[in-house]
């Protein structure tokens, strides 16, 4: 541990979610009197069996599972969108979470959905007129900016809104595959980005399916199974004891 | 992996998506005020947006529905009991009631609409329903020039009570906003509001006299404390006298102030309340 006082950036507490899923019936009159209003029927999920983890400023966690272990819901619970029912999140600063399908507003034009988002962060029209110009180069989008976010690949998608959620360095970055879906270069050059907010003592947790990508930039790797943190610690460590289990 | 000289101090730490304090809150959505204003000019282009006549319909369908409104009530029924300027009348019901009309029902969508925003970026949550509220109060500029258009055109004289009409709108604004967070709210929750508000609004509009005088038809003194109840008739009431005169009873004008002051609290306390669990 390089320095004696590392600040924590995110804590979490014996951290649960479950989720209620209503099953997907046909809401009859006959079933609705039968049951009555509160008898939809639903099944418990299970998405956190009660995490507990401490990330510090200047690290770079790679989470790995398998699909459906409850990765993206970890990231939701750290990024504020999902309340745990047990448990407790804190976190040094609001974190920017970066997903696959995000778009703000699909109907909206490139330009449109960057002034907007920017705009939601708190930011100014003449700050963000100032970055405009830079944010709109980092995208690589050109002329497709102009046209609506609906008609975007999901490359595409990937690249505006990593450019949107970097657009004020947030100080907690959380991405949920989001690079995955870029092309080569534009991983590369988004990893870039990652490095240097690292450098700032900036803190990202990045869910991926690519070890390749966790090896070389991460600084510490969670494996989550099932709910549950089955593995922390170095990135070589995890990764071979997760690879492992994944091969059988 | 965590060695004994690292602090676990996390009194400092913050609870991620909580935006503070009802002060904190509401500074937060102050320093969004840009949004306020930049976002709604777009809702309403592009509202209009593969139309030949643009923005000039927002201008164009308040006078087309004036129009409807004068000829069927003005020359085909008939109807103008009690009341001497009707087209008038009727031109500031209308226009004064679908405000606050398309601000809840606009609000009420306005958290399951921007979902990829509120899962994307964090910001106070309320600024979107106050955002749909300024949308439409945009868009009621026009119908309130067409509704002074109206009355001067049909000789009523200006007043000085015109002067009144900035007060009457900023408090109408507030009472819209209040039911919008509430709509909202209950939106997310339950998607049955959707099919319950147009109900809603089409009792609210027989029951505020946007097309009749209440005075005139209502003769039983329950079914009047009944119409004093409601908000949406109190502020036509009101409208009404500051535009074209006549009378206007404390009662109307305390009704109005009780339900601004407990729609807007309630609104605020109970949205926030969800404020968490909007992105889910």
């Amino acid at each position: 541990m390089e320095s004696k006082e590392r600040k924590i950036a995110v804590h979490l507490d014996n951290v649960v979610v479950d989720y209620e899923v209503f099953a997907d019936k046909h809401l009859t009159l006959r079933r609705l009197a039968a049951q009555g209003f509160s008898g939809r029927e639903s099944t418990m999920v299970h998405a956190l069996k009660g995490v507990t983890n401490t990330i510090f400023e200047g690290e770079i966690i790679g989470v790995v599972g398998a699909n459906g272990s409850g990765k993206s819901t970890l990231l939701s619970v750290i990024a504020g969108l999902l309340p745990p029912n047990l448990g407790s999140v804190r976190v040094r600063s609001q974190p920017a979470l970066l997903g696959v399908n995000a778009a703000l507003k699909p109907e909206l034009s490139g330009h449109r959905n960057i002034e907007i988002g920017a705009l939601a962060m708190g930011l100014k029209m003449d700050e963000i007129s100032n970055q405009l110009e830079e944010i709109e180069k980092f995208t690589e989008l050109g002329e497709a900016l102009a046209r609506p976010m609906r008609t975007y690949s999901s490359g595409m998608r990937a690249r505006l809104a990593f450019s949107i959620a970097t657009v004020r360095t947030p100080e907690i970055l959380l991405i949920d595959e989001a690079l995955a879906v870029g092309d080569k270069k534009f991983r590369e050059k988004s990893l870039n980005r990652i490095r240097e907010m690292q450098a700032e003592a900036g803190t990202i947790v990045m869910v991926t399916h690519n070890l390749g990508e966790i090896r070389k930039t991460c600084s510490r790797a969670l494996w989550i199974d099932e709910g549950v943190l089955r593995k922390d610690g170095e990135v070589s460590e995890v990764l071979s004891a997760y690879e492992e289990t994944e091969s059988t | 992996m965590n060695n004994p000289s690292e602090s676990f101090n996390v009194d400092d730490l913050i609870e991620p998506g909580y935006h503070g304090s009802l002060f904190t809150y509401s500074k937060k959505i102050w320093e969004r005020r840009e949004y306020l204003s930049q976002v709604p000019r777009h809702e309403l282009r592009s509202q209009q947006m593969g139309t030949l006549l643009g923005n000039v319909w927002h201008l164009l369908n308040p006078i087309l529905s004036i129009t409807v409104y004068a000829l069927i009530f003005g020359v085909i029924l008939q109807v103008d009991r009690g009341v001497s300027n009707f087209v008038s009348f009727v031109a500031i019901g209308v226009f004064v009631f679908s405000f606050t009309q398309k601000a809840v029902t606009t609000g009420s969508q306005s958290i399951i609409k921007n979902r990829g925003l509120i899962r994307s970026i964090s910001f106070p949550r309320a600024l979107l329903p106050i955002t749909s509220v300024t949308t439409e109060l945009l868009a009621f500029i026009p119908g309130l020039m067409v509704m002074f258009a109206t009355c001067l055109v049909t000789g009523a004289n200006p007043k000085w009570s015109w002067l009144l009409i900035p007060v009457l709108i900023l408090v109408q604004f507030i009472l819209s906003i209040g039911a919008a967070l509430i709509a909202a709210r209950a939106t997310s929750l339950y998607g049955d509001v959707k099919n319950i508000l147009p109900f809603l609004f089409r009792l609210l509009f027989y029951g505020s006299g946007v097309l009749f005088s209440v005075d005139a038809y209502v003769t039983n003194d329950l079914l009047q404390k009944l119409f004093i109840a409601n908000p949406m008739f109190d502020i036509l009431e009101i409208y009404r006298w500051a535009i074209l005169g006549g009378q206007v009873s404390y009662s109307e004008v305390l009704a109005l102030a009780i339900w601004t002051i407990l729609l807007f609290s309630i609104g605020v306390s109970w949205f926030r309340r969800g404020e968490a669990a909007y992105g889910i």
